[in-house]
């Protein structure tokens, strides 16, 4: 068995060189919470691991009335951080609700992103915050919007020799709410999970994401059920429909964790209860 | 929080009361010394092969690559292990059957569930031993996976071991181990005097125990034919008997060093990896250690048995019962040996019912061999006979409680198994959660339910040993052989600290090696504050004994003169002055040398236990989940010595029992491969899954223990599956079944329940 070559540089630069020269042979390795489990059931045999957490980029801070958020920021800091909490106190609250203390003190946002499980926290809340994210190599950086980040299950958009650095979020109007289903209260993978933001003006709806996670091979924007709430007042019946129309829009997948038809019991509940709580219902 | 409701008004000093734990401070610092991290000069590491496949034959086994590759210094097979005798030998807590035991350390010709051991390398570090099993191939021929007993015991089903015979099916090849009846009156009679019958089935999942600590050993072969073994374990003198069984070597040539223990209830009383490392120590002459992963810990250890059961009970319309009858069959696993015949014996051991008539199959199927959990066997059955009586007393207008008291065995009472009972305390338990403030508080809001329910458990007794070290300070030393999982050094401390004067702390107790105190069976049975216990409370009387008479000899009087009062000793018209312990133990050099007491025994007069549970629940109607909002139990402890380790018990066993109840699974594929070998998806509660645990300790005595004890570590897993289900019942009006009552079996039985069948998918597929 060979022994994998570890790269730890202190400079985004080395990093970005090491990414393009051998960016097919490197796993990217940052809190580890994904990676560290596979290699010790020999799931994954990285040939080199590039660790990311000596970059700098573990930061939080106030950017165009939004946030800018670096990839190697422990899921921790995003659940307590002043500045998250008060411009997308959805994220925040979708990080407390992560795994456990230990692992929040180690799970960054990015590897909860690029490792790109079905079951992550962080992507159905910045769907609905309509996040950006910064992919950086030596050719330059492109920011695409989030949802077109994921491909399927365990594949992103992302280059060999790109790393995602940062993640925008940009000044978003509107109300929030996250609502996950695990089978124990912590340290539960999700069965399911919805971001749900409304933006009222006038008492009408102006404008809806309603984002499922844990569904499907990636997380789904559901934008029948957005038009659904798209100009009208809402009530809890009109939360019935749009979630009866999501539920259609999920197409959920059955896997050890749950069936299917379970998975569609659940959203269909979840989205309800999410534009309740999102409208204060 | 915590009452006691037969205040013990005894005149004890030290029972009783809540000293800190002797062995906290080493816990809490990290010094306490676990199976892992022991370690020595030379050590290698040794790694095991575990099959891919729930069922196949093995054809061949070529390791001549692994042995090639540097740093590896032994691989072993099946074959390196001496066949062992096809018969049940007794070993400890339960009899054991050397031939099965050396299989499933080792596999034969077959490969019986995923995770079997195949092989075993040891080499000069971990990792190469890991890449060594790589290196390893072996043959397979795939055969057809029987992982449910209703699959096994289908006229067509794969055979698992085409040896096996049971005595009714004669020569036929078999996979039911075993049928066993117990029968009293006459269960058609019975029934034809009920005016109300009820007649369900249930299915339960297999469960692991869930200790956190995975299994490991250290072992080492001296040139002299010596060996020792450094391992966690519930019982080292079973670890050394079944070693030396399944290796062929004499019982006295092993030594067993029990580590701290990380967990045990009952998954540590047999052996996995202790005989391979002293068969690899003895095949390269190097000390070998071997420790677990968590997969393997769940694939390749022992769980409890899923189960299948029937049960039909009828009573009078004012609830007397008057006959019941059980079908139970349980899953043994690879081999032989679940815990079914317990469960024939407990499931209707709470109640006084004239016609009785119980069926128990012990079934193989392609799953790990079970072990003992808390209470074996009896939380299954207790889940379906306790779900029962709960209709029952619904269906005659009865308080479910009351339904108990009315039914509820009694002293005098005959075991459905046995003899008449002695004084117990089950009606106590049952008046205690009358009277309790949790089940006289209104329980309000919607899709809220209350449910109790009751479990019985032996309790056993068996063989200890025990000394007391009076030291030159007047302090104390109680020696045993009995690993601690639950607090029993307190006790072991507290006892002796009573007999001889002294204050809890001013009394050491140590847990020590096969070669330092005499045979002294498992930690298991909820047995040790009761007979180890019972031993350290001989031998400290017989320390007692000697000191009167070292007393007697400065004083020059009789020793029967000598009397011990209030911490001091003292004799009648003696001129010198009282002495105290500490004193007396300064002169003891001259007048005979140290005092250390002894005792032996094999215990006697086991009281039973019995547990009464009551759990409110909400229940979420849109998702299936069950959320526990206050829990209660009250548990008969005889005596409790260290109230505080009594509630410990009790608060451990109801939280084991509500994973149980709701979450914890083995999820396996069409294949036989477990599909949750891990603690992500393996769900154990965690803390706030989980609300306060509020207890009730009942003290009834034993009559048969100097102190009134009886066993309390297990009992209290019993109740709660029937007790969460009968709440979900009051709850939601539904009826469950199965277990674990997860979220999509609960939604599905809601679903059903309200008319909306079809939305419910005819595949029973849930997890």
């Amino acid at each position: 068995m060979p022994t994998a070559e570890y790269f730890a540089p202190t400079e985004l630069r080395d990093a970005l060189r090491l990414l393009a020269e051998r960016g097919n042979q490197i796993t990217i390795l940052a809190g580890g919470t994904d990676l560290v489990p596979q290699f010790n059931c020999r799931e994954l045999r990285p040939h080199a691991l590039l660790y990311i957490g000596k970059l700098g980029l573990n930061y939080i801070i106030a950017k165009n009335g939004g946030l800018a958020v670096g990839s190697a920021t422990s899921l921790e800091e995003i659940a307590t951080n002043r500045l998250v909490f008060e411009r997308a106190p959805v994220l925040a609250q979708a990080a407390a609700e992560m795994g456990n203390p230990t692992i929040r003190n180690v799970a960054t946002i990015g590897g909860n992103l690029a490792t790109a499980s079905r079951a992550a926290d962080m992507p159905p809340p910045l769907l609905a915050l309509d996040a950006e994210l910064s992919l950086v190599s030596e050719r330059g950086e492109r920011v695409i919007p989030i949802g077109e980040f994921f491909k399927r299950a365990h594949k992103t958009v992302r280059l060999a020799d790109e790393l995602l650095t940062e993640i925008r979020i940009p000044s978003v109007k509107g109300q929030t709410a996250f609502v996950r289903h695990g089978r124990r209260k912590v340290f539960s993978c999700c069965v399911a999970s919805v971001a749900v933001r409304v933006v009222m003006d006038g008492g009408k709806c102006a404008d809806a994401r309603i984002v499922a996670g844990s569904m499907a091979s990636t997380p789904v924007r559901c934008l029948g059920a957005e038009g659904i709430l798209q100009g009208k007042h809402l009530t809890s019946e009109l939360a019935v429909e749009a979630a009866a129309q999501a539920v259609g829009e999920c197409k959920p997948i059955d896997d050890d964790r749950a069936t299917a038809w379970y998975r569609r019991r659940v959203i269909k509940v979840l989205i309800e209860r999410a534009i309740n709580r999102a409208s204060d219902l | 929080m915590a009452t006691n409701t037969i205040d013990s008004s005894s005149g004890y000093r030290v029972i009783g009361t809540r000293p800190i734990r002797p062995d906290g401070v080493d816990k809490v610092t990290g010094r306490a010394k676990y199976g892992a991290d022991y370690a020595l000069p030379g050590m290698l590491h040794g790694k095991v092969l575990r099959s891919p496949h729930a069922h196949a034959r093995i054809k061949a086994i070529r390791f001549e690559r692994a042995l090639k590759l540097p740093g590896v210094k032994a691989v072993v097979t099946g074959k390196d292990l001496p066949e062992g005798e096809n018969k049940s030998v007794p070993l400890g807590e339960m009899s054991v059957n050397p031939r099965y035991l050396g299989h499933n350390i080792l596999a034969r010709d077959k490969a019986l569930y995923q995770g079997h051991a195949v092989a075993a390398v040891a080499a000069v570090g971990l990792h190469i031993a890991e890449q060594a099993l790589e290196l390893i191939e072996v043959e397979y021929e795939l055969l057809p996976p029987v992982m449910t007993v209703d699959e096994a015991m289908a006229n067509s089903a794969p055979i698992l071991d085409p040896e096996l015979r049971n005595e009714e099916q004669g020569d036929e090849p078999t996979n039911i181990a075993k049928h066993a009846q117990l029968k009293r009156g006459e269960t058609e009679a019975g029934f034809k005097s009920a005016q109300i019958v009820v007649e369900r089935e249930f299915r339960t999942a297999m469960v692991h125990q869930g200790y956190i600590e995975p299994h490991n050993a250290l072992a080492t072969y001296g040139s002299d034919g010596r060996a020792t073994i450094y391992c966690s374990t519930q019982g080292p003198f079973e670890v050394r008997g079944m070693s030396a069984a399944v290796l062929g070597v004499p019982v006295g040539s092993i030594k067993v060093v029990p580590a701290e223990i990380g967990g045990g209830f009952g998954g540590k009383t047999t052996v996995y990896l202790e005989p391979l490392a002293l068969l690899l120590a003895m095949k390269t002459g190097r000390p070998v250690k071997m420790v677990m992963t968590r997969a393997e810990v769940l694939r390749a250890s022992g769980p409890t048995s899923g189960s299948h059961i029937k049960v039909k009970m009828g009573c009078a319309r004012d609830g007397k019962i008057t006959a019941a009858g059980v079908w139970l069959a349980y899953e043994a696993g690879a081999f032989p040996g679940s815990p079914v015949a317990a469960a024939a014996m407990t499931v209707l051991a709470p109640y006084a019912i004239p016609n009785v008539l119980i069926d128990a199959y012990d079934v193989v199927v392609n799953r790990p061999k079970t072990a003992a959990y808390r209470a074996p066997g009896a939380t299954n059955a207790a889940f379906a006979a306790e779900t029962v009586i709960d209709e029952l007393a619904e269906r005659c207008g009865i308080d479910p409680l009351e339904m108990r008291i009315l039914n509820g065995a009694r002293e005098g009472t005959p075991h459905p198994a046995g003899p008449p009972y002695r004084r117990i305390g089950f009606i106590e338990t049952c008046e205690a959660i009358k009277n309790s403030p949790h089940y006289s508080s209104e329980l309000n809001g919607a899709n809220r339910g209350r449910g109790v329910a009751s479990g019985f458990w032996f309790n056993a007794g068996m063989q200890s040993a025990a000394m007391v070290n009076i030291h030159a300070d007047g302090t104390a030393s109680v020696v045993t052989g009995s690993p601690d999982i639950g607090g029993s050094r307190a006790s072991c401390a507290m006892i002796a600290a009573e007999v001889l004067g002294l204050e809890a702390e001013e009394v050491r107790p140590v847990v020590t090696d096969t070669d330092a105190i005499g045979h002294t069976d498992v930690t298991g049975g909820s047995r040790v504050t009761f007979a180890t216990g019972m031993a350290v409370f001989q031998a400290a009387e017989d320390a007692m004994r000697q000191l009167k008479e070292r007393a007697a000899k400065l004083w020059e009087c009789k020793p029967e003169e000598v009397e011990f009062r209030a911490g001091k000793f003292f004799a009648k018209g003696n001129p010198g002055a009282p002495i105290t312990i500490k004193e007396l133990a300064k002169r003891l050099p001259r007048t005979g040398g140290p005092v250390s007491g002894r005792a032996t025994v094999n215990a006697r007069g086991v009281g039973p236990a019995f547990a009464t549970t009551c759990i409110d629940v909400e229940v979420d109607l849109d998702t299936g989940k069950v959320e526990i909002l206050r829990c209660t139990v009250a548990q008969d402890a005889g005596r409790a010595i260290h109230p505080a380790y009594v509630e410990g018990q009790m608060q451990g066993g109801t939280a084991q029992g509500i994973g149980w109840a709701l979450n914890e699974e083995y999820v396996y594929d069409a294949q036989g491969r477990m599909l949750n070998a891990g603690l992500l998806d393996y769900r154990m509660p965690t803390c706030p899954d989980l609300p306060m645990i509020e207890t009730i300790i009942v003290e009834v005595p034993n009559p048969g223990h100097p102190l009134g004890v009886r066993g309390v570590g297990e009992v209290s897993i019993v109740p709660p599956p029937a007790a969460v289900a009968n709440a979900i019942y009051r709850a939601v009006g539904v009826r469950l079944t199965e277990l674990p009552m997860s979220p999509p079996r609960v939604l599905k039985a809601i679903l059903t329940h309200s008319g909306q069948p079809s939305s419910v998918p005819a595949a029973a597929q849930v997890s």
